[in-house]
């Protein structure tokens, strides 16, 4: 039956991750159209790592879960590895801690696991080269011993590298994180950096959200979003007091420059 | 010994255990699905909207578990398209179309001779009556149900867990929920003559509810749920014998009991042992 095929759709080698052309999203209210997000266009190469920086707001979520195909765009043109994203199952996407249920019956080594259900398929059981790969993700993100843990026993970090190692297991190219930092000790984010680091050798492009715009200088590029693209390029040249004004309006403080 | 075996001497109480057994069972292990997703009010109007069917099955002489099924599969059908567009909230819409359903078979009913005996079998259930012909019907489709949460037990566990990462691996997500909305409503038909329209509610969290307070993964959560539920059942159907109640509320008693036991002195989680420690904090 066609709805438990799984087809990831072939990855042309001329082709990048990830492209967008003129992407809007819209939606109305009292009979105005409001943009959630308005003529964004940008390609991502591969292992690329870029930090989404904006005011709250800005739709940085709402870019994410749309690269990953959760919602839909109302125009424009989206592109993963030069095919439509409804046809990879490729895209890993890490969702804000919040939004989890971390009190769900499941271990860590379950919900790594889930990133395997494609290459598991239906009606068949993990064979031991999926129980080999959710072990190396989990060695990989520092979590090994954790595994059999039922997941509101971590801490935040910990939590965090669990979507991470989850998309490692599922074999990931291009890997969408939602503020992942947010609620992050020091320590703890600098361990989700060393595991971005350490996934450069994997070619994943990554594209996070992030709240802090200081951390953005560990990233190959920025973009600075609010509702459009306001400036996209390395952090230090992009993240100008002009540029700053333009997305954070007269709000933004600048600590510590 | 006596004790024990004397319910079994008689035909009709073997073949009133078998059926409260086989649907316990399916419905405690269903029933984790419906506490993790949060299903329950779902679920109890489910059980309400098959009443109509129910009745004019009963009524054409049809077997009363096919009408049940069929009005069972409309409600679950009638409720994504009232809310697919997201004019109504999905709450709401249950609201509306468990009330009006449940009317209709109330209606339906009312204009038979037998009234009040018949809608009293019909909510509460008629253990006692399930015939041979009910215990195969009950069997076969229990096991369907098994086999059915047995195939897709990885899918229905994620996207219970996290509807979004079945989306990004692109599962066929509205055929899975629909899925799961089948599976209770057959469910419900097999626990009909059990318990009844009015008690299923019960069969499908008490248990499940229970197995959460006690482990904190699936598998067990669901056999610790399926222990509860057998436990159940056989207790509650010597209660209906020896105290001469009625047996789908005997069952749900004692499953209400377990629960509210467990709920004050499970190991970890339990109500007193909390107070305890926190005196012994002190």
């Amino acid at each position: 039956m066609f709805l438990f095929k799984n087809q990831e759709a072939p990855h042309r080698h001329d082709s990048v991750p990830l492209e967008l052309e003129q992407i809007d999203v819209s939606y109305q209210e009292l009979g105005n159209v409001h943009y959630a997000l308005h003529n964004i266009s940008f390609q991502a190469k591969k292992g690329e790592q870029i930090a989404l920086v904006g005011p709250n707001g800005a739709g940085k979520s709402t870019l994410l879960k749309l690269i990953a195909g959760i919602l839909k765009a109302d125009k424009g043109k989206l592109l993963i590895f030069g095919s439509a994203t409804s046809k990879h199952n490729c895209i890993a996407y890490v969702p804000q801690r919040s939004q989890v249920d971390w009190s769900f019956p499941v271990t860590v080594e379950d919900v790594v696991m889930m990133g395997r259900t494609r290459h598991i398929g239906f009606f068949k059981r993990a064979k031991k080269k999926d129980k080999e790969v959710v072990k190396k993700s989990l060695d990989r993100v520092g979590i090994l011993k954790l595994a059999h843990k039922q997941i509101a026993e971590l801490s935040g970090g910990q939590q965090q590298r669990v979507f991470i190692a989850r998309a490692l297991a599922l074999e990931t190219q291009l890997l969408l994180l939602d503020e992942p930092l947010a609620g992050l000790d020091i320590p703890s984010q600098k361990i989700i950096f060393d595991i971005l680091e350490d996934l450069r050798t994997d070619d994943v492009s990554i594209l996070m959200a992030i709240h802090d715009l200081s951390l953005s200088e560990k990233f190959d590029r920025t973009i600075l979003l609010n509702k459009e693209i306001i400036a996209i390029g390395k952090s230090d040249q992009i993240l100008s007091s002009e540029n700053l004004l333009k997305a954070f309006g007269g709000k933004v403080v600048i600590a510590g420059n | 010994m006596d004790f024990l075996l004397d319910p079994f001497q008689f035909d009709f109480m073997i073949r009133s255990l078998s059926a409260a057994l086989i649907v316990a069972i399916v419905c405690s292990i269903l029933g984790t699905y419906i506490v993790l997703r949060g299903m329950a009010f779902f679920a109890d109007a489910l059980a309400h909207t098959i009443l109509p069917g129910v009745v004019i099955a009963y009524l054409i002489g049809w077997p009363v578990a096919v009408g049940a099924l069929i009005f069972g599969i409309l409600t679950a059908l009638g409720i994504g398209w009232l809310t697919d567009k997201g004019q109504l909230k999905e709450d709401t819409a249950i609201g509306v179309i468990f009330a009006g359903f449940f009317a209709l078979g109330v209606a339906l009913l009312s204009t038979t001779g037998n009234y009040s005996v018949d809608l009293a079998h019909f909510l509460f259930g008629n253990l006692l009556a399930v015939s041979s012909s009910d215990l195969w019907l009950i069997g076969i489709l229990a096991t369907l149900v098994l086999i059915t949460i047995y195939l897709f037990y990885k899918e229905f566990l994620l996207i219970s867990f996290d509807e979004i990462l079945g989306i990004t691996l692109r599962l066929p997500i509205r055929f899975l929920r629909l899925l799961l909305l089948v599976l209770i409503a057959i469910t419900i038909v097999t626990a009909l003559q059990v318990v009844g329209i009015a008690l299923i509610l019960s069969m499908f969290v008490t248990p499940a509810a229970t197995a959460s307070l006690l482990t904190k993964r699936l598998p067990s959560m669901m056999a610790i749920s399926a222990l509860i539920g057998t436990i159940s059942a056989i207790v509650g159907l010597y209660a209906s014998y020896y105290l001469d109640i009625a047996s789908g509320a005997a069952i749900v008693l004692v499953a209400s009991i377990i629960f509210l036991l467990v709920f004050l002195f499970a190991p970890s989680q339990g109500f007193i042992w909390r107070i305890f420690r926190a005196k012994l904090l002190k």
